[in-house]
C-alpha cells in the first residue's frame, strides 16, 4: 500500500470534513435497478460450500441479474453469504473460456481448436498411453464441486473402460479423515443428524472449525440458536486460532497445534472419571477397539488407557490457555447438555491422526450417548458443496465405488460390473492411485495422461510446486476441463471450456446427506459445453482408438440424448436407481421428477417413493425415522446401526494415543505455519477472485502473527514477512491480530499470486489412514523484509 | 490523537449519514448524492470496515455487534464496492430476508423499522 491506513484515514477525514470534495462514488443503481426488475427467478443450490444453500437465480432478459435465497429452504432458511449472493457475476465474466485450447508442448501458446479436434486428441492421448504403458498410465482427479452425474461418469469411463482406479478427487484434500473415522467409528460414512439438530442443541462443540467463515450460513443457524437460549445453551470452541467463529463461544479452549488428540482424551476421561457417560448406551450399542487390526478391549482397559489423558496431563501437552479446570468444564458441559452436537472441518481432517481425531470425537458421543436424539450429534462439515453427494457416494476415490463400496471388496466390485453390463474383472481389484500418490506418479512419470476437472491442484496441493514440476513435464499429457484460466491451465496441453452452474442440469449432495436438483437455465457461453457431454464423446473416440467395445458400453445408454436436462437425466438415474438401490445411501426413489416435486431436495436412505416425497431420513439408524433401521431391526432397541462396515452392527470407542504433527516447530523453523480460507473467496479465488466486491474485501493473502511474536520480531501490520519451511519461501503482508495462539502463524491460501502462493510452503504429509495431507500443520520460520509496499492481486485479467 | 480522530469522526460521520439511506430510494440513475475522497486504486483494495472503524466508530460498533456482525455479512453486501456503490432498496434486503420483503410494508424503506446498521427487530 502507498499509504498507512492511518494516513488514508487522516487524509480522507481531512477532504470529507472540508467540502465533501473528491470524487463522487459512480453510485450505480444499475445492480440495484436489475434485482428490482426480475423477469423471473429459477430455483437450485449456491455453487460454493457444503452447507447447501438454496437459492433463486433472478433473471432479466434472459440474464442472470441477482441472487436471493429461498425462505423455505430446510437448509439455509433463507439466508445466503456475499459468495452465495454475488456468485451470479461469474456467469457472463468475460474471462470465462469459450473455445477448445490446445498446444503439443508446454512452452507452446495456446491455439482455439474446434471440439471434434480437442475430444480426438484427448482420446488419442489416453489411448496411446494405455496402449504403450498399461491402464494405470492415465488418472482422472475431479473435485467435490462438480456435480454427481459428472463424477460417475467421468470414474464409470475410467474404472470400466479404461480399466483404472486412478479416479481421485480434491475431496481427498479435504474431508477423507471424516469418511475414515465414520466408517471406522460407526460402521457407516456420513453424518447420522441433520442441520435441524442446530436448533434443537444445547451444547455446541466447535473444534477445528471456523464455520463463521467457511460455512457461514450453517454458523448463522448455530449463532441464532445461541442468541435465543444465550443462558442455556453453551458453545466451546476449541482451537489453536481465535477466529471470527469465537465470537459466540462461551467457552474457548486455544491449544497447541496438533495437540488435539490429548484434548479430546482428557475430556473422555473426566466424562469417565466423574461417570457422565451413559452405561446404557454403551452396554448396548458400543465396543472398544484397539490398534490394527482391531481388538476388542474392556471398558476398564479403556479407562485405564485414559490415565494418561488426566486434565493436568493434557493441559501440559496441550499449552496455550488449557487448564484442567477448563477441560474439566468442556467435559461436563458437553456430557450434562440436554443435547450435545460437535461440529468440525479442516482442522480435524487436515491432520496426520485426522482419522483418529475424528474417533475421539465420536468417543465423546458414544460414551456420553449424545447420538440419535434431537439435537445430539457427530457431525463433520463438508467443505465443497458436492464432495458428499458426488465424491463418496458417487465413487470419485481411488478406493470407493459408487454407492459406498470398496474396491477391494470382490463382491461389491461384481456386482458394480454386472449393474453396468461390463464383464467381471473389467474393474481392477486393487485401489489407484490417492491423491498424493497419484502426483508423485506424475512426477516419476508413471502417469502419462491426466484429466483434471473442475479443480486446480496446481495451487491447491500441499508442497505445490514439487509437484508442479511433475504437471509441467512434457511426457505427461494433460486435460483441464473448467470455466476459468487457473493456474492448472497453465500446466495443460488441452483446455476444455465448461457450462457453469445453472447452464447445465445436476445433482449436488451436501453435508447432510441431501441431494438437490439444480436445472439448466441458460446457455453457456461461447463454446462452452457440460462435463457430461465432454466425457461421452471422448469415451465413443477412446472405444474407437482402443477397439474396445466395453468402452462403448459404458456410454451406450446415454448416446444421442439432449445435453442441458435429458443426459444429466439418464446418467442420474443409472446411478440412483440402479447403482444406491440396496445400499446405506438408497436413493433408488429420488428421480428428477422427485426432486422436481421436493424443492428441498431428499435426505438419503430414501428406498421407496413415498419415503422419499416426504424428504427422505432426518436422522439415520433411528427406529420410526430412518426405514433401513426397521429393516434391519431385530430386537426392540430404538437405534439398529446396521452400517455396511461392521457386520456386527455395534458402534466403536477407540483408544486412540496422542500423536503430534508429522513437522513440529524446533530451533531452526521455530513457528507452527497454518493455513485457511476467508469468508470471502473460495478456495483457489479463481471464480470468487473475479467478482470485485469480494476481490476487494480480501485481495491478497495476509499472515497473521500473533502481536507478543510480532512485537519481539519488529513487525508492524502491513510489513512484508518471510514465510520460510523447509519447501520453500513466500513474502506476504502482515496482520497482527489476536487469532493465533503464540508461536504460531495463519496464512490465508487463496492467493494466485506466487509470491503469497501458502501451499508453496506447506507440507505434504499424510495421514496412513485416510491419506489426507496434514495442510493444517508445518514448521516455519518468519521475518521482516520490508514495511509496507504496494501489491497487485493477481487474478484480475488473467487470461490464457 | 484523540483530538485528530475527532476531527476524523466528524466530517466522516457526516459522510456516513448522507451514506446511510433514511428513506426507500427509488432506483435511478440521479447524480449522486454521496461524495467520498478520492481514493487510489491501492486504497480501493482495502475494506470498508478497516477505515470506517476508525473514522465512524459508532457505525462500526453497532455493525459489529449486531447479527449482522456477529455473521460477518460485510459493508459491500448492502453498499456494493467502489463501482457499485448504492444506497440499500429494499431489494437489497430481499437477498436473505424475501418473506421479510413480501410481508412488511411496502411504503416503507426497511431500515425506518430496522434501525440501520443494528438491525433489531421490532420486539427487541
Amino acid at each position: 500500500m502507498k499509504l498507512s491506513r492511518r494516513q488514508f484515514i487522516k487524509r480522507t477525514a481531512a477532504l470529507t470534513a472540508a467540502s465533501l470534495v473528491g470524487i463522487e462514488l459512480p453510485k450505480s443503481m444499475k445492480d440495484a435497478a436489475q434485482a428490482a426488475d426480475v423477469d423471473s427467478w429459477k430455483p437450485g443450490v449456491c455453487r460454493f460450500c457444503g452447507v447447501g444453500c438454496r437459492v433463486y437465480l433472478g433473471l432479466k432478459g434472459g440474464k442472470p441479474v441477482a441472487i436471493k435465497g429461498i425462505p423455505e429452504s430446510a437448509t439455509n432458511k433463507g439466508y445466503v453469504c456475499m459468495k452465495g449472493m454475488l456468485f451470479y457475476k461469474i456467469i457472463h465474466h468475460p474471462e470465462r473460456l469459450k473455445k477448445p485450447l490446445y498446444r503439443e508442448r508446454k512452452d507452446q501458446p495456446f491455439r482455439e481448436i474446434s471440439w471434434e479436434e480437442a475430444l480426438d486428441i484427448a482420446a488419442k492421448k489416453f489411448a496411446e498411453a494405455v496402449k504403450n504403458h498399461g491402464p494405470n498410465s492415465v488418472a482422472y482427479y475431479g473435485s467435490g464441486q462438480a456435480l454427481t452425474e459428472e463424477t460417475y461418469i467421468f470414474q464409470k469411463v475410467m474404472r470400466a473402460g479404461l480399466r483404472t482406479n486412478n479416479v481421485e478427487g480434491n475431496p481427498r484434500l479435504c474431508m477423507a479423515s471424516a469418511v475414515g473415522g465414520y466408517l471406522t467409528s460407526f460402521g457407516a460414512d456420513e453424518p447420522i443428524g441433520s442441520y435441524a439438530d442446530i436448533e434443537k442443541a444445547y451444547c455446541f462443540f466447535i473444534i477445528g472449525s471456523n464455520m463463521a467463515e467457511c460455512h457461514p450460513v450453517l454458523f448463522r443457524r448455530v449463532m441464532n440458536r445461541k442468541l435465543s437460549k444465550p443462558d442455556e445453551v453453551k458453545v466451546i470452541n476449541a482451537d489453536p486460532r481465535v477466529s471470527p467463529t469465537s465470537r459466540i463461544a462461551d467457552l474457548h479452549l486455544q491449544f497447541r497445534p496438533g495437540t488435539d488428540l490429548a484434548l479430546l482424551n482428557a475430556m473422555a476421561y473426566v466424562i469417565v472419571e466423574e461417570g457422565l457417560y451413559d452405561e446404557t448406551f454403551i452396554k448396548k450399542y458400543c465396543k472398544f477397539k484397539l490398534g490394527k487390526p482391531p481388538k476388542d478391549v474392556s471398558f476398564e482397559e479403556y479407562k485405564e488407557f485414559l490415565k494418561q489423558y488426566t486434565p493436568e496431563r493434557a493441559a501440559e501437552i496441550c499449552g496455550g490457555n488449557i487448564t484442567p479446570e477448563k477441560i474439566r468444564t468442556a467435559a461436563r458441559w458437553f456430557a450434562k447438555s440436554k443435547a450435545t452436537m460437535s461440529l468440525w472441518t479442516m482442522g480435524i481432517n487436515q491432520r496426520v491422526r485426522g482419522v483418529w481425531a475424528n474417533n475421539l470425537i465420536h468417543n465423546l458421543h458414544l460414551l456420553t450417548g449424545q447420538l440419535c436424539k434431537p439435537g445430539a450429534d457427530s457431525f463433520s462439515l463438508t467443505g465443497q458443496p458436492n464432495a458428499c453427494g458426488g465424491v463418496r457416494e458417487g465413487g470419485g476415490l481411488c478406493h470407493i465405488l459408487p454407492a459406498h463400496r470398496p474396491v477391494k471388496i470382490d463382491k461389491l466390485r461384481h456386482e458394480v460390473e454386472d449393474l453396468w453390463g461390463v464383464p467381471r474383472g473389467r474393474i481392477p481389484a486393487k485401489p489407484g492411485y490417492h491423491t498424493i500418490a497419484m502426483f508423485r506418479a506424475v512426477n516419476e512419470g508413471k502417469i502419462k495422461a491426466m484429466w483434471i476437472n473442475c479443480t486446480s491442484p496446481a495451487q491447491s496441493l500441499p508442497n505445490c510446486d514439487f509437484y508442479r514440476k511433475g504437471l509441467r513435464r512434457d511426457d505427461v499429457f494433460i486435460v483441464v476441463t473448467d470455466i476459468f484460466p487457473t493456474k492448472t491451465t497453465e500446466v495443460a496441453n488441452l483446455v476444455l471450456p465448461t457450462a457453469f452452474h445453472f447452464e447445465k442440469t445436476g445433482v449436488y449432495g451436501c453435508t447432510e446427506r441431501r441431494s438437490q436438483l439444480t436445472v439448466k437455465v441458460i446457455d453457456p457461453p461461447g463454446e462452452a459445453k457440460p462435463e457430461v457431454w465432454i466425457v461421452r464423446e471422448w469415451a465413443l473416440r477412446l472405444a474407437k482408438e482402443l477397439n474396445d467395445p466395453v468402452i462403448k458400453k459404458c456410454v451406450e445408454p446415454f448416446i444421442g440424448l439432449e445435453e442441458g436436462y435429458e443426459l444429466p437425466k439418464a446418467i442420474w438415474e443409472e446411478y440412483s436407481q440402479k447403482l444406491t438401490k440396496g445400499r446405506d445411501n438408497d436413493l433408488s426413489a429420488v428421480t428428477y421428477e422427485v426432486l422436481k416435486q421436493r424443492p428441498d431436495g431428499v435426505q438419503w436412505p430414501a428406498p421407496t417413493k413415498e419415503h422419499a416425497l416426504k424428504g427422505g431420513t432426518y436422522k439415520k439408524f433411528v427406529r420410526g425415522i430412518d426405514p433401513l433401521a426397521d429393516k434391519h431391526a431385530k430386537g426392540d432397541d430404538p437405534y439398529v446401526f446396521y452400517g455396511p462396515a461392521h457386520k456386527d452392527h455395534k458402534l466403536y470407542i477407540w483408544l486412540r494415543p496422542y500423536k503430534g504433527a508429522a513437522e513440529e516447530p524446533d530451533a531452526e523453523y521455530p513457528f507452527f505455519l497454518s493455513t485457511g480460507r476467508v469468508i470471502d473467496h473460495w478456495h483457489t479465488s479463481s471464480m470468487t477472485g473475479r467478482i470485485p466486491e469480494l476481490l476487494r474485501a480480501n485481495p491478497y493473502a495476509y499472515v497473521e502473527i500473533n502481536p507478543k511474536d510480532a512485537r519481539r520480531l519488529g513487525i508492524n501490520p502491513n510489513d512484508m514477512v518471510e514465510i520460510e519451511t523447509r519447501r520453500g519461501k513466500i513474502v506476504l503482508p502482515a496482520k497482527v491480530y489476536e487469532g493465533p495462539i503464540e508461536g504460531m502463524v495463519f496464512i490465508y491460501w487463496h492467493d494466485m499470486h506466487e509470491e503469497r502462493m501458502a501451499n508453496r510452503v506447506t507440507k505434504d504429509a499424510f495421514d496412513p489412514g485416510s491419506k489426507e495431507p496434514e495442510f493444517k500443520i508445518c514448521a516455519c520460520r518468519i521475518r521482516k523484509v520490508s514495511g509496507p509496499k504496494p501489491l497487485r492481486p493477481y487474478v484480475v485479467g488473467h487470461k490464457m | 490523537m484523540k483530538t485528530r480522530l475527532g476531527i476524523l469522526l466528524l466530517g466522516l460521520t457526516a459522510l456516513v449519514f448522507a451514506c446511510a439511506p433514511q428513506k426507500a430510494p427509488a432506483p435511478s440513475a440521479e447524480k449522486p448524492a454521496v461524495a467520498h475522497p478520492e481514493l487510489s486504486e491501492d486504497e480501493k483494495l482495502i475494506a470498508c470496515s478497516e477505515c470506517h472503524k476508525e473514522a465512524t466508530p459508532e457505525v462500526y460498533e453497532e455493525w459489529f455487534k449486531s447479527r449482522h456482525g456477529l455473521a460477518m455479512v460485510k459493508c459491500f453486501q448492502c453498499h456494493g464496492t467502489f463501482e457499485t456503490f448504492h444506497e440499500p432498496t429494499r431489494e437489497t434486503c430481499r437477498t436473505c430476508h424475501s418473506n421479510a420483503y413480501d410481508n412488511c410494508p411496502k411504503d416503507k424503506a426497511c431500515w425506518e423499522c430496522h434501525s440501520p446498521h443494528f438491525f433489531k427487530k421490532h420486539a427487541e
